[in-house]
């Protein structure tokens, strides 16, 4: 019996004809979809984003768990700083922009607007950045924080603005030379970027907002381009105190 | 299985990719960005109408000439054709919109990092598109139509009307040249060209070329009936163009001065024709070459020329005529022969035209064309008869030259006595009185007058005679006008004492001492008026002593007769007519008097005088005409074979004849018979002679002084009327010329009455 379909089968394939391919008589190709492929999927999306996690954390801990001191301390004065300058910025309010407060076509919302005037100072990130490593060099606990303060030991760095008042008392441990004040570089530009990625994704959001619901210009028979939208709802934030990064406005000026 | 697994991979990755780019905030702003200013762009789009430049205008109006020429139908008229022009322009609108839409969707579409979707587009740019496009395009169909409309139609019908033009059937170079030989045969005179309107009759003809147009435009339907016609006006055009390259030759004689003979004047036009016409029979519509009716017209210019020119060498040379020192001799050696001009001329011709004609052969035409010249003189052409035609004008003058001489000649010696102080003598102005003449009309008058023999008359030239007449006239006339005033106031004077002649003839005063009562009177009457004439003919004519003496006694003998029979009536002059008293029988009964009604025959005295036939009236007609230039009223009385007499009576024209026959010795049945016979004719021929004085061309009297006349010749030529006939006829007639002018209102003439007794 097997011997025949044997043959069967290499008749069809030198006349070349297919053998009909058998399929599940209860099993249509929605039902396949709907479930097999959809479940199937959600698993195979599961699975890849625990892994993504596993390695993430897997990268994280891989560097040593005790830091040297220096860098214990500059981290201290840099994360203190920049949690300040967050803070400020009111930048831990916006971790997504559906928390962001609107009326009509605009934003009617004063921690967004602070965000946005805030974030002016990334403009100019160089500067930013070695704002940041100054005024974490030149951190002082406030008073009344004595606790606190037995935390910083004082670091110097000589090509900061801010001087110890006796740099040779200060501990060949704690001066920053070259490597280490690229390493604290390298930290704030981190921490930085991070901050920018969250703010632009933010303005963009929101210039998508405005553009969708503020009303057509009558151009008068002048019609303008993308780039004209893009300045004309950067101007209507503006106007009301939500000023865009420049990496923004000037998105389509590079591509020109 | 593994169909499932890829299918589901790639559903994975689509689902990946989305989530992924959905959570990409910059490039969900860059689409919405894209998509507002793809939107603005549409929305620009939608609302820019009105705006219609004049290069769109023009574009425009030649895409609606486009589809005015596909669909003439719908177009045909100007008015109906301007709602399917909207429509036209409502469609090519929209398409516009599309076309400019779907450019700014992929334009979107390239400058969005995600995909566009037209309807997210449109859907920005308006509320509701499809309805706003279509308020957009309606609106700018209705704004642009009066810009393009016009101006398209006008450019569909001169496309449609050029592409007619382009079809026309137009004639063959042959056919055309045959109708318009036939026009210049018809109509044009000489050497002038056809006019242009003189075209116009080929109209008829040249409607054929136009055929089966098809759907016309309205305005173009009336050019196309006008296309013969403009055809036409460029046929005038090409034939006014082919005339003006020879029109110096043809109208101005511009031909090269040596060329002498038709066939070289010909050729030349030929020449510049040749050179000047640029046939193109391919072109629409065609350049003809020459027409034939064009060379016809330089053959007759060259015809006409070659006699112009030979009639101004003729002019110019006179070696070819005779001197008038041969001509004087040959008149002189037989004047008899050359009385008249004409003769002179006819026989002075015969003798010298050959001589002349190849003088001017050889002279003219020279070795190479004498032969011609001959041959053309001796032909009825036109240049025989310029040549003729100058030799007679020559010979004329110098002819009257020398006739002149020898007319002066003759006269002097001929008509010496005209210039006597004495002449005319009263007798030679009597034969002219007596003749009615009041001037001398003919030299055979004058020769009679004179009596000159005609041995005298022979050699008498026609210049001498019409100087003899002339100066004759200027010495007679005078004279003439003294003695017919002077024998007007016996007459005048007869009127005047005829009652007074009645009371003296009843008194028996004698004739004698009337006569020179009578005699007195005219000599008191006349020294009143005799400033009218001229001092030389102031003195009394004998003819007026006799005349008077004449009347005197027969008017006296009449009366004197008519006492004797009726001694109370002193009517009797006006009832009775003159005679013997002892002939006065009661058998003289005049023919017309026997007819049974008189009446009848007083108002058709034409039937009465027409007797019978026809014949006899065209007797008495010509018989009257015979009087012409004599009187305005005759009367003949002449004697018939039966013994009886006839009166014709009538004007010379024929107006009013009728004949009478009466019996001379029944003097009152004759008068009777007259008197009523007389009432109608009479009339009739005062009525004519009314009109001729009011017609003004030319008056039988000859009267100068504006007073009406009417003259009567009173003719007898029979022993049995006698003169007192005359008077008592006479008396009757100014009676009745009275009745007349009361009756018609009318100034009664003046009688001039005039006795012709012949025997």
């Amino acid at each position: 019996m097997k011997r025949r379909k044997d043959l069967a089968g290499l008749d069809h394939l030198i006349s070349g004809k297919k053998a009909k391919a058998r399929r599940s008589p209860n099993l249509s190709p929605n039902d396949a979809l709907v479930q097999v492929a959809l479940p199937l999927v959600l698993i195979l999306a599961i699975i890849t984003r625990l892994m993504v996690i596993e390695y993430t954390e897997a990268v994280r801990n891989k560097g040593p768990r005790i830091l040297e001191m220096w860098k214990q301390q500059l981290i201290l004065r840099i994360d203190t700083v920049m949690d300040a300058w967050e803070r400020d910025a009111e930048l831990s309010a916006f971790p997504d922009f559906q928390r962001v407060q609107w009326k009509g076509a605009l934003p009617n919302d004063q921690r967004f607007s602070t965000l946005c005037t805030k974030a002016q100072e990334m403009n100019d990130r160089s500067a930013l950045q070695d704002d940041l490593y100054n005024s974490a060099l030149a951190y002082e606990p406030p008073e009344g924080e004595e606790e606190t303060a037995l935390q910083f030991i004082t670091l110097y760095d000589p090509l900061a603005k801010a001087q110890p008042e006796d740099p040779s008392m200060v501990s060949e441990d704690f001066v920053i030379n070259e490597e280490r004040r690229s390493y604290a570089l390298g930290y704030v530009t981190d921490r930085v970027s991070k901050w920018k990625e969250q703010v632009e994704g933010l303005q963009w959001a929101a210039v998508a907002r405005c553009a969708d619901r503020l009303p057509l210009v009558d151009s008068a028979g002048k019609s303008d381009g993308v780039s004209a939208q893009l300045m004309r709802v950067s101007e209507e934030l503006k106007r009301r105190g939500y000023p865009l990064l420049n990496s923004l406005v000037e998105e389509y000026v590079k591509s020109d | 299985m593994r169909r499932l697994f890829i299918f589901s991979l790639a559903w994975f990755c689509f689902i990946t990719l989305g989530i992924s780019a959905q959570s990409d905030p910059k490039a969900g702003a860059k689409k919405i960005l894209t998509l507002r200013a793809a939107a603005e762009k549409a929305k620009t789009l939608l609302s820019n109408t009105s705006d219609t430049n004049q290069s769109e205008t023009k574009k425009l109006s030649d895409l609606l000439s486009d589809e005015m020429l596909k669909r003439v139908e719908s177009f045909k008229s100007s008015k109906r054709g301007e709602e399917p022009g909207r429509k036209w322009l409502e469609a090519w609108r929209l398409q516009e919109l599309e076309k400019s839409v779907n450019e700014t969707i992929e334009w979107a579409k390239e400058q969005s990092p995600l995909p566009i979707n037209r309807t997210e587009v449109l859907k920005r740019a308006a509320k509701n598109w499809s309805k706003e496009a279509s308020q957009e395009v309606n609106e700018y169909a209705k704004k642009t139509l009066n810009m393009v409309y016009s101006k398209a139609r006008e450019l569909a019908s001169t496309e449609q009307l050029k592409k007619l033009r382009e079809n026309m059937a137009y004639p063959s170079s042959e056919e055309l040249n045959n109708r318009v030989t036939m026009l210049f045969e018809k109509t044009a005179k000489g050497i002038q060209p056809l006019s242009s309107d003189k075209f116009a009759d080929l109209d008829n003809w040249l409607k054929g070329m136009v055929v089966n147009t098809g759907p016309v435009f309205d305005e173009v339907t009336k050019k196309v009936s006008e296309m013969s016609a403009d055809f036409r006006r460029e046929l005038a055009k090409q034939y006014k163009a082919q005339f003006e390259i020879i029109r110096n030759e043809v109208q101005g004689n511009k031909y090269a001065p040596a060329l002498k003979a038709r066939s070289e004047l010909y050729v030349s036009s030929l020449d510049k024709l040749k050179e000047g016409i640029k046939e193109n029979l391919t072109s629409k519509p065609p350049i003809y070459g020459t027409f034939k009716a064009i060379e016809k017209l330089a053959e007759r210019a060259a015809a006409h020329w070659e006699a112009k020119r030979l009639e101004n060498f003729l002019k110019t040379a006179k070696v070819w005529m005779p001197n008038e020192k041969e001509l004087e001799k040959d008149i002189r050696s037989n004047l008899t022969k050359h009385l008249l001009t004409k003769d002179s001329l006819n026989l002075l011709t015969e003798k010298y035209f050959k001589q002349a004609s190849s003088l001017v052969s050889k002279q003219y035409g020279g070795d190479k064309l004498s032969n011609y010249f001959d041959e053309e003189f001796s032909k009825a052409g036109d240049l025989a008869r310029t040549l003729t035609n100058q030799f007679q004008e020559s010979l004329k003058q110098n002819v009257n030259a020398v006739r002149k001489r020898i007319a002066d000649e003759q006269f002097s010696k001929k008509f010496s006595f005209l210039q006597d102080d004495n002449f005319p003598e009263e007798p030679i102005i009597r034969w002219y009185h007596e003749r009615g003449k009041s001037t001398v009309s003919s030299f055979q008058d004058l020769a009679d007058s004179l009596s000159i023999d005609e041995n005298g008359r022979s050699q008498i030239f026609e210049e001498t005679r019409r100087m003899a007449v002339q100066k004759m006239n200027q010495l007679i006339q005078p004279a003439l006008k003294s003695m017919r005033v002077q024998v007007q106031l016996i007459k005048e004077l007869e009127k005047q004492n005829i009652d007074q002649l009645k009371i003296d003839v009843s008194e028996r005063i004698p004739v004698d001492q009337i006569l020179r009562k009578w005699e007195a009177d005219w000599q008191n009457t006349w020294n009143k008026k005799q400033e009218q004439a001229v001092p030389k003919w102031r003195s009394k004519f004998n003819l007026v002593g006799e005349e008077l003496n004449k009347v005197v006694r027969q008017l006296y003998e009449g009366m004197e007769y008519a006492m004797e029979k009726r001694p109370s009536s002193i009517d009797a002059p006006s009832e009775e007519l003159g005679g013997d008293a002892d002939s006065s029988t009661s058998d003289a009964v005049p023919t017309q008097n026997e007819q049974p009604e008189p009446q009848k025959k007083e108002e058709k005295p034409e039937q009465t005088a027409k007797g019978g036939t026809e014949n006899k009236t065209e007797g008495i007609t010509e018989e009257l005409k015979t009087y012409i230039g004599l009187a305005d009223g005759v009367f003949a009385f002449s004697d018939l074979p039966n013994g009886r007499c006839r009166m014709l009576f009538g004007a010379p024209s024929g107006a009013g004849g009728f004949i009478l026959e009466f019996d001379p010795q029944n003097v009152q049945g004759a008068a009777k018979l007259i008197s009523e016979g007389l009432k109608r004719p009479l009339g009739i021929v005062l009525e004519k002679n009314s009109e001729k004085e009011n017609s003004g061309f030319f008056n039988l009297l000859g009267s100068s002084d504006g007073d009406s006349e009417i003259k009567m010749l009173f003719k007898v030529s029979t022993p049995a009327v006698r003169h007192q006939m005359s008077i008592l006829v006479r008396q009757q007639v100014e009676k009745a010329i009275d009745e007349w002018a009361k009756k018609s209102g009318r100034k009664a003439p003046d009688l001039i009455w005039q006795d012709d007794v012949e025997l």
